[in-house]
């Protein structure tokens, strides 16, 4: 495919529940994520460790230079490269030999560091399930995890309220991490 | 459990959430008492709470950006030539640096090469450069040679080393047999090729200092064992202690999840003996707690605090009768905490332990134990050659040689701590203190069955029954009640902090003792909250069941301490020890600490500071302790405050 389709059109077309659309989309947004992880890690303007939810946002900021872009559509941006972001951490932690010598998950092009202190992979297995039980829980789960965003984005995104977004993340975590601790 | 329950479950929950937090444990107590599996799964959900808590889960995301410094330098490197090595792929990092594959292109061979970080001074560079001239003496087939090393163009030391193709740890090979511990015939020829590599470096006056099973690597084939001690210690610069190294590269993790950081280390080396004090001794200290492991699949501490209390651990024949008594004999003289008193050097070290440990071919036939996953036919003559074992010898550990350990989120419940689970347990205990609920685990004599919210035990596993939660409570040394409060206002363990909110704890303990209260700034440096000397005439004694305010009311100017104005974590430690306790030899930095502020003349506004690139090691120690302490009468707790605008 060489025409490159507008993302909005894209969007749209993912919104209304179109499944290439939005494997399309993915495959926009995962280079752009990578590449600009990347820039972000090569300029000189970072210090320390970059908020996560910057690698998502940056994306965002590059696509929007490119094609004017509503409002609406930004904010949906942003729960797809989390969404992105999700096959890009869960590939990390598949790669990640555990026995392997001081070996950290770390995806040298991203220049991500995977946080080692969950099964990642056990997460996203769990969040499979609860997507079918609490598609909202799991929206959130997914939007803090993956694509690090804060609470206020978070309910900017779903349209939620702060508190909701709160208290959907209080249920998520006891939820999740008792199933953590049981398998 | 079908999802009509785990809504059940969730909307008690739930319920409990929107109680103040003072009723939320009676409430939940209260819930499903003719359901016992939507009572366990209640309890699961408070103890997910406290894990989640404690790992920071969902507060956060997944990943974090690295440092340009770090990783974006490290794919930079990859191709790039130091010296007369081609950058070929990262391997690793260790708190030291990070790992590369290189091909070395003047003799076309594969090496690792090891690029420092931090910043050296010139002295610490000399210093480096003139212990790396003595390590490239080591000349032994056990020993991973150091083939070269320098300071690339911009000025990190690198070293260059053997590139150990195909070898996995000890770590990984223990963790296989499942706490059975390994065949004798193999824990005999891993000692004799170690403590054969170790000991020509103790001829040339270069001690390991950091033993432990990470650093003994591990091959296997059809030639035999081949056994590598790698990560001279010596290598670090002293200046380079593990804390400073942990905090600089591990940025957003404490190094109490870099496991065995302190484990293995010899009691003179935790004490901070100074550099010189440090011998071979220190050596076999360390060795003979991986020798313990090695034949029982067991820490020999289970934890720090029994290292404390100087507690002496169960014998390695208690564990595992088929290796005899006479081994216990042998470690117990090399874990003499008084290093004169050891063996005076690993060799003899070595001698013992293999004369200590019968020959595997008198077990066979006999009725003893061996550990399970050994097959029933052992060759009937097991004998080791000077140089290899061979495959048949080492056919009874097929687990250790097939198949590597896998290390997920999930632990062996019936291992000891380890420093995963032990932050998962700690925050269990710090989120109920926090949200100033106590859970009583002592049964109720109204036959009220306690939810075990709070287990203290690493134990992954959902099933604690109620009399395990009551033995669980004799165990339990000194208990706390605590509220925190933000602006004068109780809070709960999830309230959000903000950049100068003030904090206030008010607390009361079950025994008289002393308190000290540690304080770990966002900018990483540990200062003594109390005792102040201004309060109290710089007192700290407590007597039981007094409430303690802290700060003492009039003590700060805005009654209470007040949080950073940036963003960050203050991390509080409150420490409580009965006065024999404080006398302990752990304590020492902290009485030092204290009267180093009481002998001040003038009594500096800053609170007193304590050297972490002195005390660092202490540090950590002090850190795996944090609710991990129980059945002693010291008491750390840690509380976390996240602060943002």
């Amino acid at each position: 495919m060489n025409t490159p389709e507008p993302i909005t059109e894209l969007l749209r077309l993912a919104n209304s529940g179109d499944e290439e659309a939005r494997n399309r989309l993915w495959e926009v947004l995962t280079p752009l994520l990578k590449q600009r992880a990347h820039m972000l890690l090569k300029g000189n303007n970072v210090a320390g460790i970059a908020r996560t939810s910057d690698v998502a946002q940056d994306a965002i900021l590059q696509l929007l230079q490119r094609e004017p872009m509503s409002f609406k559509d930004r904010q949906h941006l942003l729960g797809y490269a989390a969404l992105a972001m999700r096959h890009l951490i869960i590939d990390l932690a598949r790669k990640h030999k555990p026995g392997e010598r001081q070996f950290e998950a770390v995806d040298e092009q991203l220049g991500l560091k995977l946080d080692h202190d969950v099964s990642w992979i056990e997460v996203d297995e769990i969040l499979k399930v609860l997507e079918a039980q609490r598609p909202q829980m799991a929206q959130v789960v997914v939007l803090r995890a993956f694509g690090g965003l804060t609470n206020e984005e978070i309910a900017e995104v779903l349209n939620i309220s702060l508190a909701t977004v709160k208290r959907q993340l209080q249920l998520a975590r006891a939820r999740i991490m008792s199933q953590l601790q049981r398998t | 459990m079908t999802p009509e329950e785990l809504n059940q479950v969730e909307a008690v929950y739930e319920r409990g959430l929107d109680l103040p937090t003072s009723q939320r444990a009676a409430y939940w107590q209260s819930q499903f008492h003719d359901q016992p599996s939507l009572r366990a799964e209640l309890a699961a959900w408070i103890r997910g709470e406290a894990a989640a808590a404690a790992a920071g889960f969902l507060d956060k995301a997944a990943y974090s950006v690295l440092h340009s410094n770090h990783t974006g330098k490290a794919a930079a490197m990859i191709g790039t030539t130091i010296g007369t090595y081609e950058i070929q792929q990262r391997i690793g990092a260790g708190g030291m640096g990070e790992l590369y594959l290189a091909k070395d292109q003047r003799l076309g061979r594969e090496v690792a090469i090891k690029v420092l970080k931090g910043r050296l001074n010139h002295d610490l560079v000399e210093r480096f450069q003139s212990e790396m001239r003595i390590l490239c003496k080591i000349e032994h087939d056990n020993v991973t040679r150091l083939y070269d090393g320098g300071t690339s163009g911009d000025g990190q030391p690198y070293i260059v080393m053997e590139f150990l193709r195909g070898f996995s740890t000890l770590r990984e090979a223990s963790r296989a047999t499942n706490g059975a511990g390994l065949p004798l015939p193999l824990v005999k020829e891993i000692t004799r090729q170690f403590c054969t590599g170790l000991a020509q470096a103790h001829d040339l006056k270069i001690v390991h200092r950091d033993i432990k099973p990470e650093n003994i690597m591990f091959l296997h084939n059809q030639d035999g064992v081949r056994v590598k001690v790698i990560d001279f210690g010596i290598a670090i610069p002293p200046a380079f202690t593990a804390t400073e190294m942990n905090r600089d590269y591990l940025t957003h993790k404490p190094s109490v999840f870099s496991p065995g950081t302190t484990v293995y280390k010899s009691p003179e080396q935790i004490a901070n003996a100074p550099r010189e004090a440090i011998g071979a001794t220190s050596d076999v200290y360390s060795f003979a707690l991986v020798i313990y492991e090695m034949l029982t699949g067991r820490l020999y501490f289970p934890d720090d605090i029994h290292r404390i209390h100087e507690k002496h651990p169960t014998s390695a024949s208690a564990l595992r009768p088929d290796i005899g008594k006479q081994i216990d004999v042998v470690l117990q003289r090399a874990l003499h905490k008084d290093p004169p008193q050891r063996q005076p050097n690993i060799r003899a070290l070595m001698q013992e332990v293999i004369a200590a440990l019968p020959n595997q071919a008198t077990l066979v036939g006999s009725s003893q134990r061996v550990p399970s996953n050994v097959p029933p036919t052992l060759p009937p003559t097991e004998r080791v050659t000077p140089n290899t074992v061979t495959r048949s010898d080492l056919h009874s550990a097929p687990t250790i040689l097939d198949k590597p350990a896998t290390v997920t989120f999930k632990q062996d419940a019936a291992k000891p701590v380890t420093n995963r689970w032990l932050w998962p347990s700690l925050a269990a205990v710090a989120f109920l203190m926090i949200a100033g609920v106590l859970w009583n685990f002592r049964p109720a004599s109204s036959g009220v069955e306690p939810v075990p919210a709070a287990n203290t035990q690493p134990n992954a596993s959902a099933k604690l029954t109620t009399n395990e939660a009551s033995n669980a409570v004799t165990k339990v040394g000194p208990q706390m009640t605590l509220s925190t409060f933000r602006n004068g206002t109780a809070v709960t363990g999830d309230a959000m902090w903000r950049n100068n909110d003030v904090a206030k704890f008010k607390m009361s303990f079950s025994e008289n003792g002393l308190l000290f209260v540690l304080h770990h700034g966002s900018d990483g440096t540990l200062s003594v909250l109390y005792p102040d000397r201004n309060v109290n005439g710089g007192k700290h004694d407590i007597a039981a069941q007094q409430t303690i305010e802290l700060p003492p009311a009039g003590s700060t100017r805005f009654g209470g301490w007040r949080l950073d104005e940036k963003n960050g974590t203050e991390t509080f430690y409150l420490i409580f020890a009965t006065a024999t306790a404080a006398q302990a030899e752990f304590m020492r930095p902290l009485n030092a600490a204290i009267k180093a502020v009481s002998n001040e003349p003038k009594f500096a506004p800053k609170f007193a500071k304590i050297d972490l690139a002195q005390f660092g090691g202490w540090f950590d120690q002090l850190r795996l302790h944090a609710g991990a302490s129980h059945d002693t009468d010291i008491m750390i707790r840690e509380i976390r405050m996240q602060h943002q605008p």
